[in-house]
């Protein structure tokens, strides 16, 4: 029996597996998170060679493609700008506040501040060993960095994406706008707790290589994962696990559907035995 | 929107039940071998931008059970497993258990059915657990293999058609339409097979 399943059971080559953030499952606890560009009215992303104006459409462009996935529930809504007097978003640095996941401290005194949803924004910061570190120094091929800055136990409230817009010699600005929305959309991919994908055409491939207009398998699993649709089975088909705890209106329609199912089946089988009863 | 319609097919099928009284009554019973392929053309497969091509190979097994209804027509309800595939990296087994309920109307003299329903498509991840060290700008980082196992669960749209060779032998097309009510999210699916049904009437 094993041995055909085994012969049957070859998924075609281009579809591998996903991986998460982190060794336990951080997620999102609504499963619509707005997506807002930073404008500290400092033009951070000059050197990127694109303006706030251009991230927001690039932040559209991105969450779309998350957004496309039937078997993920999942909702990046696109809440355009936020501008703030501060530029602690474009010049502090990315670390989280509570110390709990990702283990990393910040070294400056300027933290970019805690954030509910996901916020995207330009960093001007390039100092040593912060925001976009390589080997201990500041590296401009980095193009972005994401870091979920607040948690509250396995739920992540909020993330921040920084594109690294650093100085004049990023590597970003010679991207073009299809490439940085899937820069942008990889970083929205770790935002919502998905890790790096092994499989080079990925869009949560560690790099950006190629042609990236659409999600691979692996994504659109990767995020099915961390938000599956469901239906409420009132625990006739079990319970799922992990975001069970949202308080988030449930749709009826999946258990009057299996209700309807089950008594056509038992509408039938009790005929039949009537019927075979009959015949005896 | 979404709840009238979903309140018309319900009602349909209560309507469906409550003629069995008169001429409703369970006619056959099949069993079904196909392939789905899920999602033909939205998923990228290579660097170049290619998309998943329009057939890939998914086995799944099915059996069913049919009822009359007046006139030509005829509900349909099925259940069905694909058979489990895992992942390249071995990281995740996938299979899709289905439920799947139709009215199907009798043409060309019993030659053609035409099919209108619904399934609930329960797509099941079962994460094999583990680490892997990747790239991550420029030096490497633990990432963590899924270790839950997972479902989701689409209430579907259906259309199909099933030609019959004979009386015992039939071969289904079906397009399975996920997230009808919300357009960024609506994507096919669609299932090829044959089946072999017998008489349960008597
Ligand atoms: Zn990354």
């Amino acid at each position: 029996m094993m041995k055909w399943i085994s012969l049957l059971s070859t998924l075609p080559l281009h579809v591998w597996g996903f991986t998460l953030f982190a060794n336990v499952t951080l997620q999102f606890g609504h499963h619509e998170v707005p997506v807002y560009v930073v404008d500290e009215g400092n033009n951070a992303c000059a050197h990127g060679n694109f303006t706030e104006d251009d991230l927001v459409g690039y932040v559209e462009e991105a969450t779309r493609m998350w957004n496309s996935v039937s078997t993920s529930k999942l909702v990046l809504v696109p809440a355009g700008k936020v501008s703030g007097s501060s530029t602690d978003f474009t010049t502090g640095e990315l670390c989280n506040w509570d110390a709990s996941y990702p283990p990393s401290d910040c070294t400056n005194a300027t933290k970019v501040p805690q954030v509910s949803g996901i916020y995207v924004a330009c960093s001007t910061n390039a100092n040593d060993n912060q925001n976009f570190p390589q080997t201990g120094t500041y590296s401009t091929s980095i193009l972005a960095a994401t870091t979920m800055n607040n948690l509250s136990g396995t739920n992540i409230v909020g993330s921040v994406v920084l594109m690294n817009t650093a100085d004049s010699s990023v590597a970003i600005k010679d991207k073009s706008a299809s490439e940085i929305i899937a820069i942008v959309a990889h970083e929205l991919g770790h935002a919502v707790g998905l890790g790096h994908s092994e499989q080079t055409h990925s869009l949560m491939y560690e790099q950006s290589l190629g042609v990236r207009t659409a999600l691979t398998v692996d994504d659109a699993l990767g995020v099915s994962y961390l938000y599956p649709v469901k239906l409420d089975g009132c625990g006739l088909f079990g319970t799922i696990k992990r975001i069970d705890e949202e308080n988030e209106p449930r749709n009826p329609t999946g258990f009057s559907f299996a209700l309807i199912l089950l008594g056509f089946l038992l509408v039938g089988l009790t005929k039949r035995s009537f019927l075979y009863l009959k015949n005896k | 929107m979404k709840l009238i319609v979903l309140v018309c097919l319900i009602l349909l099928h209560l309507a469906a039940l409550a003629e069995q009284t008169a001429d409703y009554e369970l006619n056959r019973g099949y069993f079904t071998f196909g392939s789905l392929t899920q999602f033909p053309g939205e998923y990228q497969i290579d660097t170049a931008g290619t998309k998943s091509s329009s057939f890939d190979f998914h086995p799944y097994f099915a059996g069913g059970l049919e009822y009359t209804l007046p006139e030509d027509w005829f509900i349909t309800v099925e259940g069905g497993l694909t058979v489990p595939e895992t992942t390249a990296d071995e990281a995740l087994t996938l299979y899709t258990l289905f439920l799947r309920s139709d009215f199907a109307y009798r043409v060309l003299g019993g030659r053609l059915k035409l099919l209108i329903g619904s399934s609930i498509m329960m797509m099941i991840m079962k994460g094999n657990g583990g680490t892997t060290t990747l790239g991550n700008a420029g030096s490497s980082t633990t990432f963590y293999r899924p270790e839950l196992t997972q479902t989701t669960y689409n209430n579907t749209f259906d259309l199909g058609a099933e030609y019959r060779f004979n009386q015992e032998w039939g071969a289904r097309a079906q397009l399975i339409a996920y997230s009808i009510f919300d357009s960024e999210k609506t994507q096919y699916s669609y299932t090829l097979s044959i089946n072999y049904s017998w008489d349960l009437s008597q």
